[in-house]
């Protein structure tokens, strides 16, 4: 028996030799690989996943260690995409990491994305998730949308060229617009509304209002980041697997987390197919 | 004092990004948190790296077993690398270079009657990540007999599981479960036997939902494991450590038995608090 079944033999019953053998030849690209990213990464190394692109340019912080999987003391001042390579071919040798250190950009967005199956939307910056979803529908790639937002709430959705647009759905103001720099402006600004409402859904005020004036880091919690991370990666798996009757959640239909909610995960269309992205 | 002012400094900026959604002072309750895990394998390992990033103060893991190379598509402490080697040893390297001042307590031991009481003692809470449904009994039992919180969790193929969290003021366990052998002590083996039964209805219960039948029938003659993915693993460490921070910060858990969180990927509301149907839960549907 190869590494490579021996690894996942405790996978076949719930997914399929066949499914197995898709998933190992699967290419999946993975932009940011921090709190949401890291354990999307290490998701689907334990799954299988043949090939692995991890785009990011940063370095780790004491302050990720609440939450990234792939962090650790040892770490701390390493690059996240490297970091990412050493741990996923310590759990899966056969699978083909390729690591790019840059910030994703209207210039470099095509070439970063290109020749893969499934993208993966793991960032924390909203001017480069439009970005990133107009350039996947451009190159006919699916792509997955995740959020996690104060106090318990997140969310996870997948556009594929067919679906309505990621800005369309989302009420973007940039929606069939340049992005210029108001424009970026109008995006970014969206996040503080975000933070805003987050408070009567149960945030504290007092870190809202510091966010707003820039004296505090966006609070993200632990439980929420990886929940949202394993429920990205399970969207990927159904994309990649397309078993009939697994149906991934494609937008606007929304797989939405709130763990002060009694219903923790559900799956929600919106009447008029949109969402307003301060709310979520 | 150097080191006191390094240890304290690191310990903030570590946990900076828990406050907004918990206080100063709910994270002051969790540094000085004590924290027991029975397994370190699919759902226990990713706990036990929750509990350190948190800034849980006190982590005390229990697993007598080495990771094996089939461990690997789901245990979050298990890489190549440590293929062999203990898990309560991988636990300690892990979580200390998450946390540099945690301080650990990692056992290489089976659970059972016998050493329970001790491993248990001086805990805040306990958390089972066990596989075997006699451990499960004994582990919950006693925890609620010492008047400590206990986290429960269940999971099934094909992507189905159960948590629920038990007080020592609140339904049993074996009650809440409707298990056999309510206050024997699982020392007969008969009854023990009863009771590990139960794991083989959940496995043809599993398979009106999907699961192959060769596999039930070639895990109840114990030709194959438990078939288990990462996605249902981690969710059910990740529910079952967001109720522990919830008891531990004196919030209120969202599963206060005999309420459960019910997950299955198959459904609309993937993931729900759920009372218990009319009579109680039936272990071999969870």
């Amino acid at each position: 028996m190869s590494i490579y079944e021996a690894s996942f033999t405790r996978n076949i019953g719930v997914i399929t030799h066949e499914e197995q053998e898709k998933l190992r030849s699967a290419r999946v690209t993975v932009v940011g690989a921090g709190g949401v990213g890291g354990i999307t990464d290490i998701q689907l190394a334990r799954m299988g996943v043949g090939c692995i692109h991890v785009i990011d340019d940063d370095v780790f912080e004491e302050s990720n260690l609440n939450r990234q999987m792939l962090s650790a003391t040892s770490v701390i001042n390493h690059s996240k995409a490297e970091t990412a390579r050493n741990v996923l071919q310590d759990i899966s040798p056969e699978m083909e990491v390729k690591v790019t250190r840059v910030r994703i950009n209207e210039e470099n967005a095509e070439d970063l994305l290109a020749d893969t199956d499934v993208i993966i939307d793991a960032t924390d910056n909203l001017v480069a998730r439009v970005i990133i979803h107009r350039t996947a529908k451009k190159l006919g790639i699916p792509s997955i949308w995740i959020a996690v937002t104060p106090p318990f709430r997140g969310g996870v959705m997948a556009f594929t060229p067919d679906s309505p647009p990621f800005e369309l759905v989302m009420s973007h103001p940039s929606y069939q617009k340049e992005l210029t720099e108001e424009m970026k402006q109008q995006i970014n600004h969206i996040k503080d509304e975000r933070a805003k409402f987050s408070v009567s859904q149960g945030a504290l005020a007092s870190w809202a209002e510091g966010y707003v004036d820039g004296e505090k880091p966006w609070a993200v919690l632990s439980p929420v980041a990886n929940i949202v991370g394993i429920l990205a990666s399970f969207e990927a798996f159904k994309l990649l697997i397309q078993r009939p009757g697994l149906e991934p959640a494609i937008g606007p239909k929304l797989v939405r987390v709130d763990l002060a909610s009694e219903n923790m995960v559900k799956v929600e269309t919106p009447e008029d197919g949109l969402w307003d992205n301060t709310t979520l | 004092m150097i080191q006191h002012l390094e240890q304290e400094s690191f310990y903030k900026e570590m946990v900076k990004k828990n406050i907004g959604v918990y206080s100063e002072q709910e994270q002051e309750r969790l540094k000085n948190a004590k924290v027991i895990i029975f397994g370190l394998g699919g759902v226990g390992g990713m706990e036990a790296i929750l509990c350190a990033r948190m800034g849980i103060g006190h982590v005390t893991g229990v697993d007598p077993d080495e990771f094996d190379i089939s461990n690997l598509n789901r245990q979050m402490l298990s890489s190549i690398d440590g293929i062999g080697r203990p898990k309560a040893r991988m636990a300690e390297e892990l979580l200390k270079n998450i946390n540099l001042f945690i301080s650990l307590k990692m056992v290489q031991e089976n659970v059972d009657e016998h050493n329970v009481k001790q491993l248990i003692h001086g805990h805040d809470l306990v958390l089972e990540a066990v596989d075997d449904m006699p451990s499960r009994v004994i582990i919950h039992r006693t925890a609620r007999e010492m008047g400590i919180p206990s986290v429960g969790m269940s999971g099934s193929p094909p992507t189905r599981g159960f948590v629920s969290s038990f007080f020592p003021d609140g339904i049993p366990y074996e009650e809440a479960l409707n298990l056999p052998g309510m206050g024997k002590k699982l020392t007969d083996l008969e009854l023990r036997e009863e009771i590990a039964e139960v794991k083989k209805a959940r496995a043809w219960y599993s398979v009106k939902l999907g699961a192959p039948e060769a596999w039930a029938r070639d895990f109840c003659e114990g030709r194959a494991g438990w078939i288990i993915t990462p996605v249902r693993a981690h969710l059910l460490s990740l529910f079952s450590f967001h109720e522990a921070v919830q008891i531990l910060t004196g919030r209120e858990p969202l599963a206060r038995a005999p309420k459960g969180i019910l997950i299955d990927l198959d459904l609309t509301t993937p993931v729900r608090v759920s009372p218990p149907p009319i009579g109680g839960w039936d272990y071999s549907t969870l």
